[in-house]
C-alpha cells in the first residue's frame, strides 16, 4: 500500500469518528420532558396526555399498556406517560431535573419536601401554588388538614401529599414464641423487657439450644431503632416550651430512655453488633428465628410474617405499637405523607391545565379507582365474597398495582372510599392500631417550621447525636460524656437551630 | 531487525531538524494532529465545558435559578469548610488513608505483578491471574457484606475461630478505631490488588526477552535479572502511575469507606468524600460539595506538579 | 527460558507458587460463597438447600434480560470507540518533537483533577441531544485521561529506531501506527481494552442520570437497585417506614453472578496478550 491509500484511510477514520460524535447527537429521537400537546379546550373529549416522573420502591417498573394502567387511563380519560425511578436514584436526579428545567407535568418530591434546594425552588415559583385550588375538589379537600399543613412551605402548598398513616411505628414480635413461653401480649415497657428476657434466656423456639436473642436493633438512615425516649416522656424530635425550643436528646427523659436501651444491650437482650449490622442481616436474623422482636411499621408487618413463615411455616407474628412507659402512652407522630406531587410551571403553562391535572388526582379517589388501586382488577387480583374484597395473591398485587400505581399516585386516604375487605388478622389490627395511635401520637413542633441552619447542617448535627447514642449504649462514654456530646451538638449549631425555630414559630403565630 | 540493538533506557531519538516557520512545523505533523482531533474534541466538550460549573463553589447555587442566576457568596463555603471543628480530623483521616494506600497497596500490586511474572508454568500463571482478578467484579456492598459475615462479634467466622482457639473474647473488628484503617487497606488489597497487576503485567510483557538472555549469559542471578532488566523496563510505568496516584491522593474509595463507617470508628474513618456525601450531596448542597471538591482538586494538582518535577529531576520523562 | 535453575531459585519457585496459589484462593473463595448463596432460598449465613428458583426468577423478568443486551451492546461499541480515540491520541502524543505536546498533556492531566460536576455535565449531554440515548452511556466517558497518559507511556517505550527506519523508507504515520506501534503495544492495548470494557460494563451513574426509558437501562442499574433494595445500603429515599419491595439474599446473589459473568468471560481471551512476551521478532519494519 502506498501513502495515498493510507491518507484516504486516515481521513476516513477521522471522518467516521467525527460523524459518530455528530450522529450521537441525533441518537435520541424523543425529547424527554417534552411539553404536553396543547390542550385547546377543556371540553374536548381528547384524552389528556400526562407525563409524570415518580419515585419507585418496587421490583420491576410496569410494562407500558398493562391492564391496570389502561383501566386508569380509560376511567380518567387520560394518556399516561409514567417514568418510574428507584427512590434513591430519584433523589439524586430531582435537583438536576429542576436545574435543567426539563420537567414533566407531574413530579414527585424526594420524601418530605424539606431539602433547602427544593424549598428555595418552591419559593422561587418553580411549582404551582395549589393552596386555594384544592379546596374546589371534593376528594382532595377531604385530606386531613394536618397532612396538608405538614408539607406546606411558608403556609403554601406546592403539591398534593401522598397520605400515609400519621403514626405507624411498631414492634413486630414472634407470637408463637410468646405462646410457647406462656406470656401475654406486652402492654408496657416492663412487659417488653420481660418478653425480651424470656426470648433470650428461656429457649422460646424450644430447640433446646441457647441461640436466640430478644431484639434485633439497627441504625438505618441515621436513625437508631428502637428508641425509647418518647415512652420515657421525651418530646418527639423537638419540644417547644414557652416559645423556647429544646432538642429531644437534650432532655433528662431521653437519657432515661437511652439507659433502658443500654440495659437491654448490657444484659445481652439485643444484638451486640447493632452499630455495624446491615439491614439485610438484621431482618435476616428476625426471619430466621434468631431474634424475636424487630422495629417495624404497621405497613410491613404482613410482609415480615410471610418472610418468617417461608423459613418456619409454624411461625406467627403479632405487633404492638404503644407501650406504656414512665412517660405514659406515647408514640411518634410522622408527617402523615410520603412526599408530594408537584406541578412545574415549566411544563404546566396555564391554570386550566393545572386544574385538569388536579381533577385527574381527584378522580383517582373515586370509588371505582379506589378499588382498582387498593384491590386491583377483579378476578385477577381480588374476588368479591359477600360484598367484601378478598385478595388473591399479595405479591402479584404488590408488584402489579401497589408499587407501580398505588404508592406513587394515591393522594387522599382511600380506606373509607374503597370496598371493604375481608382481611387477615394482622391487616385488621393494622387499621385498628393506626386509628388508635392518633390519640397517643406526639407531634414534632419543628415539622412545619423552617430553619436555615438545620437545612444546611441537619445531617452533621444528627450525626453527632446518633454517634453519641451508640457510644453511650456500648459503654464507650458515660453520662458525663453524653452531656459533653449534647454540648457539642448545641455549639455546632443546635442552639442556632433552636433560636431559628423559636423565631419561626413566633412569626407563624402572629 | 531482530539483531538490532535495543536499549531499554530511552534514547532521545530526534531533535527538530529545521527551525523553519511555525506553520511548516505544524503542517509537517498534520496527520498526528488529525489523529488527536476526536480526543481533543472530547476533552473540550465533555471535560472543559462543564468546568465552568466550578464557579458554583463561590455562589449559593440554587438549581431553579441556574448557575448565572444564583447569588455570589465569595469564600463563604470555604470558610465553613475550613472553619468546622472537625476539619483537621477529616484532613488527618484522609491523609493517613491516602498514605497507607500509597505506601502499602500500591507497592503490593507491583510486587504481586513481579511474583506472577516469575511463574514459569504458563497454565498455572494464567490460572492464578484469573483467580486474583475476580474480586474486582464484586461491588463494595457485597464486600462489606462478606466482611461483616467474617468479622462480626455475633457469630462472625473469624471471631468464632478466635474464640475457639484462644478461648478469649470476640474482637470488635468492625466497631473499633484501631482496626478501621487496617480493614480498609485489607479490603482494598483483596478487591483490587489482583486487578492492579494487569497494567504492570502488560508492561512486563513488553520486555524484550533478549535482554534476559544477555543477562543470563553474563551469569546474572534472578535477583540481579529482576533488578537490572525487569524493574528498569517497567520503571516509567511505575513512575507515571505513582504521579497519577498522588493526584487522587485525597480521593478514597468513597463507597467502601461509607459502608464500613459507624458511630464508633467515625473519628478515624470519616474522610472528605464521606463527609461531603453526607452533608452535601444527600442534602442537595451543591455549592458546598463543589467547594470541598475544589479544595481536593487543588491539593491533588499541587502534588502532581511537584511529583512530576521531581521525576524529571531524576531523569524520568514525567507526564508533560 | 531460565536454563540453569539453582537450588535457591527452585526453592523460590516453590514458595512463590504456593504463596500465589493461596492468595488466589483467598481472593476467589468469597466469589464461590456468592455463587453458593445464589442457589439458596434462605437468608442464612451459609447456604442450606439448593434451588434454581432465583435464576428462574431473574430470567423471567423482562427488564433484566433486556438490560444484559444493552450492556453487551454499549460495551462492544463503547470499548471500540474509546480504545480507538485513546490510541490515536496517545500515539500522536508519544512523538516527543510534536509542537504543543507538553501543553496538551498538561491539559489532559488537568481534567483528571478538576471536574465540573454533575449538573454542568448533564447540560452538555442534554445540549448534544444525547439524553435517553445509549450514546450517553458511551460518549461522556469516551477517553479516560488516566488511560491516555499511561498508554502514551507505553507507546513512548516502543523503540524509535524502528519508527525512524520505517519513516526513511517512506512509510506514512498510519503505516507506522498500524504496522509497528500497535502490534508492539498489543499487551497494553489488551489491558486498556479490558479496562474500558469493564468500566463501561460497570457504570450505572450515567444511566441513572441520562436514561429514562427502562428498556435502555444497562444491567448495572438493575443490579444496583436489587442489591440496594435488599441491603438498604447507600440509598436513602428520605422516607422512613415506607415499604419497599423485598428480595431474598439468593436473588441478590444470583443477579450479581449473572451480571458479572459476561464481563468476566472476556478476561481469558485478552489475557494471552498481556501474559506473553512481546512479538518483537515478528515485526517487520
Amino acid at each position: 500500500m502506498n501513502r495515498k491509500t493510507y491518507k484516504t484511510i486516515g481521513l476516513g477514520l477521522v471522518g467516521l469518528t467525527l460523524a459518530g460524535s455528530v450522529l450521537a447527537g441525533c441518537g435520541s429521537k424523543e425529547e424527554p420532558g417534552a411539553e404536553a400537546p396543547a390542550q385547546n379546550s377543556e371540553a374536548s373529549n381528547q384524552p389528556l396526555h400526562i407525563k409524570m416522573t415518580l419515585n419507585f420502591d418496587g421490583k420491576e417498573v410496569p410494562q407500558e399498556g398493562n391492564e391496570v394502567e389502561k383501566a386508569i387511563e380509560q376511567y380518567t380519560n387520560t394518556e399516561l406517560d409514567l417514568t418510574h425511578i428507584a427512590s434513591s436514584d430519584f433523589c439524586t436526579k430531582l435537583p438536576v431535573m429542576i436545574a435543567s428545567g426539563e420537567m414533566p407535568q407531574v413530579i414527585a418530591s424526594c420524601g418530605a419536601p424539606n431539602q433547602s434546594y427544593l424549598i428555595s425552588a418552591a419559593q422561587g415559583g418553580t411549582f404551582w401554588d395549589i393552596t386555594e385550588l384544592i379546596k374546589e375538589y371534593k376528594n382532595l379537600s377531604s385530606m386531613p388538614e394536618l397532612v396538608y399543613g405538614n408539607v406546606s412551605i411558608d403556609g403554601k402548598l406546592y403539591g398534593i401529599p401522598r397520605f400515609r398513616p400519621v403514626s405507624r411505628y411498631t414492634f413486630a414480635y414472634r407470637a408463637d414464641w410468646l405462646e410457647n413461653l406462656g406470656l401475654k401480649e406486652p402492654k408496657t415497657l416492663d412487659d417488653l423487657y420481660a418478653m425480651l428476657k424470656a426470648f433470650t434466656e428461656n429457649d422460646p423456639d424450644k430447640n433446646g439450644k441457647n441461640d436466640t436473642v430478644g431484639f434485633t436493633a439497627i441504625i438505618n438512615n441515621n436513625t437508631l431503632a428502637p428508641d425509647f425516649g418518647l415512652a420515657h416522656g421525651a418530646p418527639n424530635n423537638w419540644n417547644s416550651v414557652d416559645g423556647k425550643f429544646v432538642k429531644a436528646e437534650a432532655t433528662p427523659e431521653y437519657l432515661e430512655g437511652l439507659k433502658f436501651l443500654k440495659k437491654l444491650y448490657d444484659e445481652g437482650l439485643m444484638n451486640q453488633d447493632f452499630a455495624s449490622v446491615s439491614q439485610a442481616k438484621s431482618e435476616g436474623d428476625f426471619e430466621n428465628g434468631k431474634a424475636g422482636v424487630i422495629s417495624a411499621t404497621t405497613n410491613n408487618v404482613l410482609a415480615f410474617q410471610s418472610r418468617v413463615q417461608k423459613v418456619n411455616p409454624d411461625a406467627k407474628l403479632d405487633f404492638v405499637s404503644v407501650l406504656e412507659g414512665p412517660g405514659g402512652k406515647r408514640v411518634v407522630a410522622d408527617r402523615g405523607s410520603n412526599g408530594i406531587l408537584m406541578f412545574p410551571k415549566a411544563s404546566v403553562k396555564t391554570e386550566a391545565e393545572l386544574k385538569q391535572l388536579l381533577s385527574f388526582f381527584d378522580k383517582l379517589a373515586e370509588k371505582e379507582m379506589a378499588d382498582l388501586l387498593e384491590w386491583g382488577i377483579q378476578g385477577k387480583h381480588y374476588e368479591l365474597k359477600d360484598g367484601k374484597a378478598v385478595r388473591l395473591n399479595q405479591e402479584t398485587y404488590d408488584n402489579e398495582v401497589s408499587f407501580p400505581y398505588n404508592k406513587p399516585l394515591v393522594t387522599v386516604p382511600l380506606t373509607a372510599i374503597k370496598t371493604q375487605g375481608d382481611l387477615d388478622p394482622i391487616s385488621e389490627k393494622v387499621i385498628e392500631v393506626e386509628k388508635a395511635n392518633e390519640q397517643f401520637a406526639v407531634k414534632d413542633p419543628s415539622m412545619v417550621l423552617l430553619s436555615d441552619t438545620w437545612a444546611q447542617k441537619g445531617a452533621e448535627l444528627t450525626q453527632i447525636l446518633v454517634d453519641a447514642k451508640v457510644k453511650f449504649i456500648m459503654g464507650k462514654i458515660d453520662e458525663a460524656g453524653w452531656n459533653k456530646e449534647i454540648e457539642k451538638f448545641k455549639k455546632a449549631g443546635g442552639d442556632t437551630v433552636a433560636e431559628e425555630y423559636a423565631a419561626a414559630a413566633a412569626s407563624v403565630q402572629q | 531487525m531482530s539483531t538490532m540493538n535495543v536499549s531499554v533506557t530511552k534514547t532521545n531519538v530526534k531533535t527538530a531538524t529545521s527551525r523553519g516557520s511555525r506553520f511548516r512545523g505544524l503542517w509537517k505533523y498534520r496527520w498526528l494532529y488529525a489523529f488527536m482531533l476526536p480526543g481533543l474534541l472530547y476533552f473540550i466538550l465533555f471535560r472543559y465545558v462543564p468546568l465552568w460549573g466550578l464557579i458554583m463553589a463561590f455562589k449559593n447555587y440554587q438549581p431553579h435559578l441556574g448557575l448565572m442566576g444564583s447569588e455570589w457568596v465569595g469564600f463563604k463555603h470555604f470558610e465553613r469548610f475550613f472553619g468546622m471543628p472537625e476539619f483537621w480530623q477529616l484532613f488527618r483521616n484522609t491523609m493517613l488513608l491516602g498514605l497507607y494506600s500509597t505506601v502499602i497497596y500500591f507497592p503490593i500490586t507491583i510486587i504481586m505483578a513481579l511474583l506472577l511474572n516469575e511463574i514459569r508454568n504458563e497454565m498455572y500463571k494464567r490460572f492464578v491471574q484469573t483467580l486474583v482478578y475476580v474480586p474486582h467484579f464484586l461491588s463494595w456492598v457485597v464486600i462489606a457484606g462478606i466482611s461483616y459475615v467474617l468479622l462480626t462479634t455475633e457469630g462472625g467466622l473469624i471471631n468464632e475461630a478466635i474464640k475457639g482457639m484462644t478461648g478469649g473474647a470476640a474482637v470488635e473488628f468492625l466497631t473499633s478505631t484501631e482496626w478501621f484503617r487496617p480493614l480498609i487497606i485489607l479490603q482494598l488489597i483483596w478487591k483490587d490488588a489482583g486487578w492492579g497487576t494487569i497494567i504492570f503485567l502488560a508492561a512486563l510483557a513488553g520486555v524484550n526477552t533478549q535482554l534476559y538472555e544477555a543477562a543470563r549469559m553474563d551469569g546474572a542471578s534472578r535477583i540481579r535479572q529482576l533488578w537490572h532488566v525487569t524493574l528498569p523496563s517497567i520503571r516509567s510505568v511505575i513512575v507515571i502511575l505513582f504521579i497519577l496516584r498522588l493526584g487522587s491522593f485525597l480521593d478514597l474509595g468513597f463507597e467502601q469507606i461509607f459502608l464500613m463507617l459507624n458511630a464508633i470508628n467515625r473519628e478515624v474513618g470519616e474522610v472528605f468524600d464521606t463527609y461531603v456525601y453526607r452533608v452535601g450531596l444527600q442534602q442537595g448542597q451543591f455549592s458546598y460539595s463543589t467547594a470541598v471538591g475544589l479544595f481536593k482538586s487543588v491539593v491533588g494538582f499541587i502534588l502532581v506538579i511537584l511529583a512530576n518535577k521531581l521525576a524529571k529531576l531524576f531523569g524520568e520523562e514525567g507526564i508533560y | 527460558m531460565h536454563t540453569h535453575p539453582t537450588k535457591l531459585s527452585r526453592l523460590f519457585d516453590s514458595v512463590n507458587h504456593l504463596f500465589l496459589g493461596l492468595v488466589g484462593l483467598a481472593m476467589f473463595l468469597p466469589f464461590v460463597y456468592v455463587v453458593l448463596t445464589s442457589f439458596s432460598t434462605q437468608s442464612t449465613v451459609w447456604p442450606t438447600e439448593f434451588t434454581l428458583d432465583t435464576y428462574k426468577y431473574i430470567f423471567s423478568t423482562a427488564t433484566f434480560v433486556k438490560s444484559i443486551g444493552v450492556s453487551v451492546y454499549i460495551t462492544l461499541i463503547g470499548t471500540t470507540l474509546s480504545l480507538l480515540t485513546t490510541a490515536l491520541m496517545a500515539y500522536s502524543l508519544s512523538y516527543k518533537v510534536l509542537p504543543g505536546r507538553s501543553g496538551i498533556m498538561l491539559m489532559v492531566l488537568f481534567t483528571m483533577l478538576f471536574q465540573g460536576g454533575l449538573i454542568p455535565s448533564y447540560f452538555v449531554v442534554k445540549n448534544l441531544h444525547m439524553l435517553d440515548s445509549t450514546w450517553s452511556l458511551m460518549i461522556p466517558g469516551l477517553v479516560s485521561a488516566f488511560y491516555l497518559i499511561v498508554l502514551r507511556d507505553f507507546f513512548t517505550s516502543v523503540p524509535h529506531e524502528l519508527i525512524e527506519s520505517a519513516k526513511i523508507d517512506g512509510a506514512h504515520e498510519l503505516t507506522v501506527l498500524l504496522r509497528i506501534v500497535l502490534p508492539l503495544s498489543l499487551p497494553a492495548l489488551a489491558a486498556f481494552g479490558l479496562f474500558y470494557a469493564v468500566g463501561i460494563w460497570n457504570q450505572y451513574f450515567n444511566a441513572i442520570m441520562y436514561i429514562n426509558s427502562p428498556e435502555k437501562w444497562p444491567v448495572q442499574v438493575i443490579l444496583r437497585q436489587i442489591v440496594l433494595l435488599a441491603s438498604g445500603g447507600l440509598g436513602d429515599s428520605g422516607n422512613s417506614g415506607e415499604s419497599v419491595a423485598y428480595y431474598g439474599q439468593g436473588v441478590k446473589m444470583a443477579v450479581i453472578v449473572v451480571s458479572t459473568l459476561p464481563i468476566m468471560i472476556v478476561y481469558p481471551f485478552l489475557q494471552k496478550h498481556f501474559a506473553k512476551g512481546a512479538l518483537l521478532g515478528s515485526v517487520k519494519g
